[in-house]
């Protein structure tokens, strides 16, 4: 028995390569950080449209890029100084929020699913297609104020400015975020929907604003996402999809519980991405976020920090 | 106190929203790049290409328009049959890998042919078919360009297109030019999955011999004794980084990593930090235009300052505009031929016709209509083995360089190493082979 | 479906003499299309270019047919059809590098087949959200492997060159024309192994369970292997899909088989029509043809380019609001006035349910379900339609199976002990034990929730609960429905839960004791023996549905039937069932005083048949003249058991009656859905 293990970490240790010692190391966990905040947002976005609609977009991932698109637009072709570009990019992308709420969501409140799921997907299309005719497929870049600065010297290894802002700012969003969840009465009122529609409508929540609101802010968090992730790499209209799907997995790994379970999970798919990729398989890496969603979802499909066991089918 | 003000923000948000997504759409008219469907990313510049023209560069557009180029006809010759060329290639706006160059300098070089009394006597038909780069559409525009029989296909610009396509032109036996320099495509590929056979022939350089090329230029210029190699997960980066590593070997110079990544790669860290742990001299870089950015600028981002040299790609990545001044400032790339700075008085000419400055792409389609003049003229007739048999026989000169059949049907045998230090294209070395 | 069954299904009365799985024309019309096929393949396709998009269209066919089977039959939302069928082409050309063809298609089937197993047997607790990125997830993986796995692609990155030709007696298929017909047979091949499908119980086990998963488990259909089976029958179809491209094409990239096919899948089967295999026909004809359509058109008009996805995106939306049955339905719209409202085709799919484009037609989920969205607002439009008046409840007719012995009569044949259901911290039944004996009438009463239907539910195993049960003796887990089916226990629900896209008949069908020869095996391979025994369970739901006087509806889509009659439909769906318990819950509901009477006869026939029954109603004087026994509840306990006479007595029972207002929802009782709701904000 004892044996076998043996074997089996041996064989899983041949696939690995532990090299580059601390400096590795370090540049893949802040590596990980950044995707795994781009995770945690998307992930957000995904938790609090759910909270208050029962519905997951699929039209999420667009969201994303479109957000760095109008970012664009804001800094290259309206000359916005790099600040107010973000501010009025948040801005729209709340309004753009509603609207998709009030156009792709409201006519279908009540039916199925399947529907809902198939209407985001069409929604997907359409804002993919809208954002080419807009801005043109042609590859871009998303300006950052801190793009092309030297890279700050942690534990020997470099780390680009870019990775620690997503970082940080993603960390200031999830705090402000969970104070509104638990503080006010948006959070109340969203919470008292999750838990009970019919009940929470009977002691007067106002159910189509709480959907607006969460709509316009999740899409706002989908827009954030794109500010931050847009810098650090090529913006084309296939940038949301990959953070997209990462999301959903950090939401599965949260069990679209807790805010707190969801971030730790985007988190954990960022880390599982460049830490375990980083030194194992590293071929595969992009692979690994979905081998753990998919053992989540086999082992604990209420997700790994919901409490008690999960009954029926999710 | 509080009510009113939030009723009118309630109000106000769903045509504020609409009136700043209207704002947005209308606003950016000035910037008329169509665009298209975006499940796929640009392809590599060694295949197919992305974007805008040359830059600024040193040259001075002055000359005035030239005849058309040296080749020499055997005059007598005249032909019962119409002579039809169909090229197989996007225009503006049909992909997001679509661009103007393919059309418009076969277009240039038919109306110049058809004004001087076309090909035999006869007017020369030709006909574009947008061929998209998925393998499979690739075909179906195949298939529409065979079922018109024409005397020669043009086109095919992605390595993906003319793997798929090539054995149906093979079955179709009609001439074909294709653009690709993919190794299966060249009759003399000897691994498996060839797919080169004696109607097909290449027009751009062959990969491996631009890889041979550009590490024999790398131990040149830098004489470095560690170099990692960087290739696109395909048969383009495969074939290439093959090359490179026994050439490198052979020089005695140690290669400390070699990676590979996709070629919609965002995020390469992973490649960055193992290429950094090796401690590598220079990097040699096979890959497409947005990887290339994304890489420049992440080896930057993450402190490593080496030189790294790429293919023609890189010149798609600088003209993009991503790039960082000193990710731009590292990079080398490896064109085919840049008429703008090797053949100004035919760029003139270009320009004037079309407004804008040409590219070796525009020059390959515009060489690749007199190459086909040539071997109909040297045939005889547009019988489609005769013509096939004239194109074994290429020597043409063109815009760039001089083409010449090899035993692989390839025709093209030179390339430029170039920099874009201070964001203007530099040649610094010719390359024959 | 839809012409399958055209023919033979118009008779509206009187005894049916064949099961439907005998009935319609479904080889005719198979024949008639492929000959259809061959005509237009001969009179209007010319060019290789056509006759290369005419394979195309076959091949999509064979993938969007594999489609309907995962999600038109089996409502599983998939996006990983495409990746399969790129599984497929993968190991095919990998396997048949030194061998045939077949060899190769050979371990496409295996491959998908092993593979989609296992994944849909990983995520067997993931429903609609969790499945939907489950299987994008599995797509990327697959992805990835065809860019990465050098042993599977030859290490050129997923572009494979020079794939073996698919050849037949060493003869090779390397025109378009034969390849074409190899593709027309290869089609014959899967639309009659579909047309087995469709006249087998299996389709209507899995259009049950797609549903009503919950109701489907509790009459005894095995809803996780329904499940796996349509979504392994899937993915083999999209694996030799795979297979066939890759040899017919010669070469195959992974860009093929992404997103884009992935979403494509979706769009040709909505797009077609979600209810039928000519459905995914139709629609991969339009897909494979409005590609050519919009190149062109934006070649004419430059302005136009990237509205391709504009185009999906909005025929996705459109014709899921305008088109729901797709543009087959459109055909049987057209058709159906002449063939009468008869037959399965005559109903709404089940998307125009979902959508609510028919008022009342849509039943409620017990349990999970689709209440994530709906919400159950629909609960009280079914209750609106006419309650029992056009058909009358006809008198109980001697029972065609022999009664039971009644010799054993008082001995316990269900035990519940101390049975509590919570729901986030509510004790909706407080640990209850009751007992019923053989060819006893138990009635359950209580007040609004007092937790009647809870502990139904909790009984018979559809929702948590703690305690311990017994049938006849035997322990039976709490929480396994299927176990307490096997038991020989059987319910009614407070809402009628029938299936409203399928007929009465095959209503009743799905309860059949006898469940040999139901499956995938069976229909395909052992087709004498499954008819056999599908004829004498047609016999018994025959017999059943003439009991409660529904004989003449039997081929009518149940959702044509009033309240009333629904209710009827699920009793002859219990009596089908051979049971040796039956749980009521408030039967009388929408009856009025005679038919209530009726129902009190039918009633005390089964109990003399040997079957003991559990009765909920709020009825007291039917309750009173019915019962042998009277248990109440309130708020979650038993607070007196007795005979119906002298429970009046008891203070206890008073005091839970008096004052108290029936103003709670038909829903009581029913736990808030876990679907995807969460447990904590």
């Amino acid at each position: 028995m004892t044996a076998a293990l043996g074997g089996a970490v041996n064989t899983i240790a041949a696939l690995c390569e532990f090299t580059g010692g601390k400096r590795t190391f370090i540049s893949l966990l802040f590596s990980g950080l950044s995707i795994g905040s781009i995770a945690a947002l998307a992930a957000l976005g995904f938790l609090l449209m759910q909270k208050a609609t029962g519905v997951i977009s699929f039209a999420q991932g667009d969201m994303i890029t479109l957000g760095a698109y109008i970012a664009i637009w804001w800094m290259r072709d309206r000359d916005a100084p790099w600040l107010l570009a973000y501010v009025l990019t948040l801005v729209m992308m709340f309004g753009i929020g509603i609207v998709l709420e009030r156009v792709a969501y409201a006519p279908l409140k009540g039916r199925s699913i399947h529907v809902v799921v198939i209407a985001t997907l069409g929604a997907a299309l359409v804002i993919r297609a809208i954002i080419a005719l807009w801005q043109d497929t042609t590859p871009t870049s998303l300006f950052s104020p801190l793009k092309g600065r030297d890279p700050v010297k942690i534990g020997g290894a470099a780390i680009p400015p870019v990775k620690i802002a997503v970082f940080v700012v993603t960390l200031v969003v999830v705090a402000v975020m969970i104070a509104v969840f638990n503080r006010t009465q948006f959070g109340r009122q969203v919470r008292a929907i999750a838990a009970d529609r019919e009940t929470a409508r009977m002691h007067g929540v106002a159910a189509t604003k709480m959907s607006m609101i969460a709509f316009g802010l999740s899409t706002a968090l989908a827009g954030l996402a794109g500010i931050l992730i847009g810098p650090t790499q090529n913006v084309d209209l296939t940038l949301g999809f990959g953070a997209m799907l990462a999301g959903f997995s950090a939401a599965i790994l949260g069990g679209f519980g807790s805010l707190g379970g969801v971030v730790i999970g985007g988190f954990m798919i960022g880390l599982s991405e460049q830490i375990v990729g980083g030194y194992c398989l590293s071929e595969y890496k992009s692979a690994f976020p979905y081998v753990l969603m998919l053992i989540v979802i086999a082992v604990r499909p209420q997700g790994l920090f919901s409490r008690g066991a999960a009954h029926g089918r999710l | 106190m509080g009510e009113k003000p939030v009723k009118l923000w309630r109000r106000l948000i769903i045509p504020v929203a609409l009136l700043s997504i209207v704002a947005a759409a209308c606003g950016d008219d000035d910037d008329d790049a169509p665009a298209a469907e975006g499940t796929t990313t640009a392809p590599a510049a060694d295949e197919t290409t992305t974007t805008a023209a040359a830059a600024t560069t040193t040259a001075a557009t002055t000359a005035p328009s030239a005849d058309a180029p040296t080749t020499t006809a055997a005059p007598e010759l005249v032909l019962d049959e119409p002579v039809s060329i169909i090229g197989l290639y996007e225009d503006t706006g049909e992909s997001p890998a679509a661009q103007p160059y393919f059309a418009a300098g076969a277009q240039m070089a038919i109306d110049e042919i058809n004004a001087a009394g076309g090909i035999g006597g006869q007017e020369v038909s030709y006909e574009r078919i947008a061929a998209g780069l998925a393998a499979d559409a690739a075909v179906q525009s195949t298939l529409e360009a065979i079922d018109a029989a024409p005397t020669v296909i043009i086109g095919l610009p992605s390595s993906g297109q003319v793997i798929a396509a090539a054995p149906e032109i093979a079955k179709a036996e009609i001439p074909a030019i294709l653009f690709s320099a993919a190794p299966q495509a060249f009759l003399d590929y000897e691994g498996e999955g060839g797919v080169g056979n004696e109607w097909v022939f290449i027009y751009r350089p062959r990969n491996t011999a631009i890889a041979a090329q550009q590490v024999a230029f790398v131990n040149d210029e830098f004489a470095p004794t560690k170099v990692a190699l960087l290739c696109v997960n395909n048969p383009f980066g495969t074939a290439s980084c093959d090359v490179m590593e026994t050439e490198l070997e052979a020089l005695g110079i140690e290669v400390t990593t070699r990676e590979t990544n996709e070629f919609d790669a965002t995020d390469m860290t992973t490649q960055v930090l193992a290429i950094q742990n090796g401690d590598p001299d220079l990097i040699l870089n096979v890959n497409f235009p947005n990887p290339i950015t994304v890489f420049a600028n992440q080896l930057i981002e993450n402190g490593v300052t080496i030189p790294h040299v790429d293919g023609a790609s890189a010149g798609f990545a600088f003209l993009a505009g991503n790039l960082t001044d000193e990710a731009r400032d590292l990079l080398y790339g490896v064109e085919d031929c840049l008429p703008t700075l090797q053949n100004e008085e035919w760029s003139a000419k270009y320009e004037d016709e079309f407004g804008g400055p040409p590219n070796y792409a525009a020059a390959e389609t515009y060489d690749a209509i007199y190459i086909i003049k040539a071997a109909i003229e040297r045939a005889g007739s547009t019988d489609p083995a005769a013509v096939r048999d004239a194109l074994a026989e290429t020597s043409h000169e063109g815009i760039c360089t001089t083409y010449e059949t090899d035993e692989g049907n390839g025709l093209h045998h030179s390339a430029i190493v170039v920099d874009y230090e201070g964001g203007t294209i530099n040649i610094i070395k010719e390359l024959s082979f | 479906m839809a012409a399958s069954s055209s023919t033979g299904r118009g008779r509206s009365m009187g005894a049916l003499k064949r099961p439907p799985v005998f009935r319609g024309q479904p080889y005719s019309a198979i024949v008639l299309f492929l000959v259809g096929l061959v005509v237009f393949r001969l009179v209007w396709v010319d060019g290789l270019a056509n006759e290369k998009q005419a394979n195309t269209w076959l091949l999509y066919s064979v993938l969007v047919i594999g489609f309907y089977f995962v999600f038109g039959v089996s409502g599983q939302f998939a996006f990983s059809q495409a990746a399969f069928a790129g599984l497929g082409a993968y190991t095919s050309q990998w396997a048949s590098k030194n061998h045939s063809f077949w060899l190769g298609l050979l371990a496409a089937l295996v491959s998908s087949a092993l593979i989609s197993m296992l994944f849909a047997l990983l995520v067997k607790r993931a429903a609609h959200f969790y499945f939907a990125i489950a299987t994008l997830g599995v797509a990327e993986i697959l992805i990835l492997m065809f860019e990465k796995w050098k042993g599977l692609n030859g290490g050129l990155g997923g572009e494979v060159t020079n794939i073996r030709d698919v050849s037949l007696f060493g003869h090779v298929l390397d025109s378009y024309g034969e390849q074409f017909a190899f593709l027309l047979v290869l089609l014959g091949i899967v639309m009659t192994l579909g047309a087995w499908l469709e006249r087998s119980p299996f389709v209507r086990e899995n259009i049950a369970n797609r549903d009503h998963e919950v109701v489907s488990k509790t009459l005894g259909i095995p809803s996780l292997q329904l499940r796996v089976t349509s979504f392994v029958l899937g993915s083999v179809l999209a694996g030799l899909t795979g297979a066939c491209w890759g040899a017919l094409n010669g070469f195959i990239e992974t860009l093929t088989w992404g997103v884009e096919l992935g979403l494509g899948v979706f769009l040709m089967l909505i797009l077609g029509g979600i209810g039928s295999r000519w459905g995914a026909i139709v629609g991969a004809w339009f897909y494979t043809y409005i590609v050519d359509f919009l190149d062109k058109a934006e070649k004419e008009f430059p302005s136009l380019i990237g509205g391709r996805q504009i185009v999906y995106g909005g025929v996705l939306v459109i014709v899921m609001i305008a088109l729901p049955d797709g543009i087959v339905g459109i055909w049987g719209r057209i058709r159906r006035p002449k063939a009468g409202a008869g037959d399965r085709s005559a109903t709404p799919n089940w998307l125009v349910t979902l959508l609510g484009l028919k008022r009342g037609a849509r039943a409620d989920p017990i349990v999970g379900g689709e209440s994530s969205v709906s919400n159950g607002g629909d609960v009280g439009e079914a209750a609106v339609s006419d309650p029992v008046s056009d058909t009358a409840v006809s008198d109980p007719a001697p029972v065609s199976a022999a009664p039971r012995s009644t010799a054993d009569s008082g001995a316990p044949v269900l035990v519940a002990n101390d049975i509590a259901v919570s729901f986030g911290g509510v004790r909706a039944v407080a640990g209850v034990s009751l007992t019923l004996h053989r060819n006893e009438i138990l009635g359950l009463i209580g007040p609004n929730g007092s937790g009647k239907s809870t502990f139904l539910n909790a009984v018979n195993g559809v929702v948590p609960a703690t305690g311990s049960l017994s049938i006849n003796g035997q322990p039976v887990r709490l929480g396994n429905s299927a176990g307490v089916r096997r038991a020989g226990l059987l319910r009614t629900y407070q809402t009628p839960q029938t299936f409203l896209h399928l007929s009465c008949i095959e209503n009743v069908l799905l309860s059949t004791a006898d469940r040999r020869y139901t499956g995938i095996a069976a229909a395909w391979f052992l087709r004498p023996l499954m008819l056999k025994h599908e004829k004498a369970r047609w016999a018994r739901a025959e017999a059943a549905l003439d009991r409660v006087g529904l004989l003449d509806k039997a081929e009518r889509s149940a959702a044509g039937l009033s309240y009333g009659q629904q209710r009827l439909l699920e009793v002859a769906r219990v009596i089908a069932a051979e049971p040796a318990i039956i749980l009521l819950d408030e039967p009388s509901a929408g009856l009025n005083a005679a038919e209530t009477q009726i129902l009190a006869r039918h009633l005390r026939t089964l109990r003399d048949e040997g079957i003991s029954l559990l009765v909920v109603d709020h009825k007291i004087d039917f309750i009173s003249n019915l019962c042998e026994r009277v248990a109440v509840l309130e708020l979650g306990t038993l607070v007196a058991e007795g005979d119906p006479v002298t429970i009046w007595d008891d203070e206890r029972v008073i005091n839970a009656y008096l004052g108290v207002a029936d103003d709670e929802p038909v829903g009581v009782g029913e736990p808030p859905s876990p679907t995807l709701t969460g447990s904590e904000a």
